[in-house]
């Protein structure tokens, strides 16, 4: 069941700054490490470049730690729930990330839905990061859904 | 060694990668977000506040380590969507089994392009989170 939602709807479709980002080596590395990431692409910048890449690719779920660096406004939105989770989120690439490589990121309000179910009443924000190169070409978007369980 | 989009069949399995994330590779985790840690992933009493029985595995480590389980299969290959919906949250030391399977092959503007249905599962084998892939494979000409 569809329920009419109250908030600021002139951030639907609205592109906010979403800053200026670099992944350096050291946390591509920390995140190899933590993950046990060990491809070549990701782990040595020779090896990538010998296999035709600019240089030491960055895994691109790294995307997700830039995407929350930078912060999301308030869309007052008037719904009280109990807790968030994070109801999911997709991740496509367009071209590959190296590192060093300066993006910049934006940020979208896709939609704001609400659904009821035997659990009660769920409200879903979904907010697109796309990512651009220092080129001026889209590399990337996260889009992420925040579900609010009432 | 790359794995050539002409060796791999619908119906190929990926993984399991057998996992279980404990406190202290969150924290980690978290400190690359170079932001304040969040009460929920750290702390037993804020996953307690937000209505959690325990601290939880932010959705981005789930998501790595899909991505993990991609790269371990096919080192050396090109992601190029990775969509994953959580059913429910995931608790620290937690066993996580993450698998995949091949759904699709194609080859699209001259590179190889394969399909993959990923999941989550804990030892009872319950979904805690599902998803897709698509990746992008080398061609070997063989086929």
């Amino acid at each position: 069941m569809q329920q009419k939602l109250q908030f600021d709807r002139s951030f639907l479709g609205r592109r906010l700054e979403g800053g200026v980002h670099q992944l350096t080596k050291e946390m591509v590395d920390r995140f190899c490490e933590l993950f046990g990431e060990i491809a070549p692409i990701y782990t040595n910048d020779a090896e990538a470049r010998r296999l035709g890449y600019r240089g030491q690719l960055v895994p691109p779920v790294m995307l997700s730690i830039l995407r929350h660096n930078g912060s999301r406004p308030d869309i007052g939105l008037r719904f009280s729930y109990r807790r968030s989770i994070h109801g999911g989120q997709r991740l496509q690439v367009f071209a590959p990330i190296c590192v060093g490589d300066i993006l910049t990121a934006s940020v979208v309000l896709k939609d704001v839905y609400a659904k009821t179910g035997r659990s009660g009443t769920m409200v879903f924000v979904v907010w697109q990061t796309d990512f651009t190169s220092q080129q001026g070409a889209l590399v990337a978007y996260l889009r992420e859904s925040m579900v609010l369980i009432e | 060694m790359p794995r050539y989009f002409e060796d791999v069949t619908i119906g190929d399995e990926l993984g399991p990668l057998e996992r279980s994330i404990d406190t202290e590779a969150v924290i980690e985790f978290c400190r690359l977000w170079q932001r304040e840690l969040p009460k929920r992933f750290v702390s037993l009493e804020g996953a307690r506040e937000e209505g959690f029985p325990g601290p939880i595995v932010p959705a981005h480590m789930i998501m790595a380590h899909l991505f993990r389980l991609v790269s371990l299969w096919a080192p050396g290959s090109q992601l190029r969507t990775l969509d994953v919906v959580l059913r429910q949250p995931v608790l620290h030391n937690q066993a996580l089994s993450f698998r995949g399977v091949v759904t699709d092959t194609q080859v699209q503007d001259g590179h190889g392009v394969v399909d993959l249905d990923l999941s989550v599962e804990d030892p009872h084998s319950e979904r805690l989170a599902g998803g897709r892939g698509v990746l992008q494979l080398p061609l070997n000409g063989r086929r």
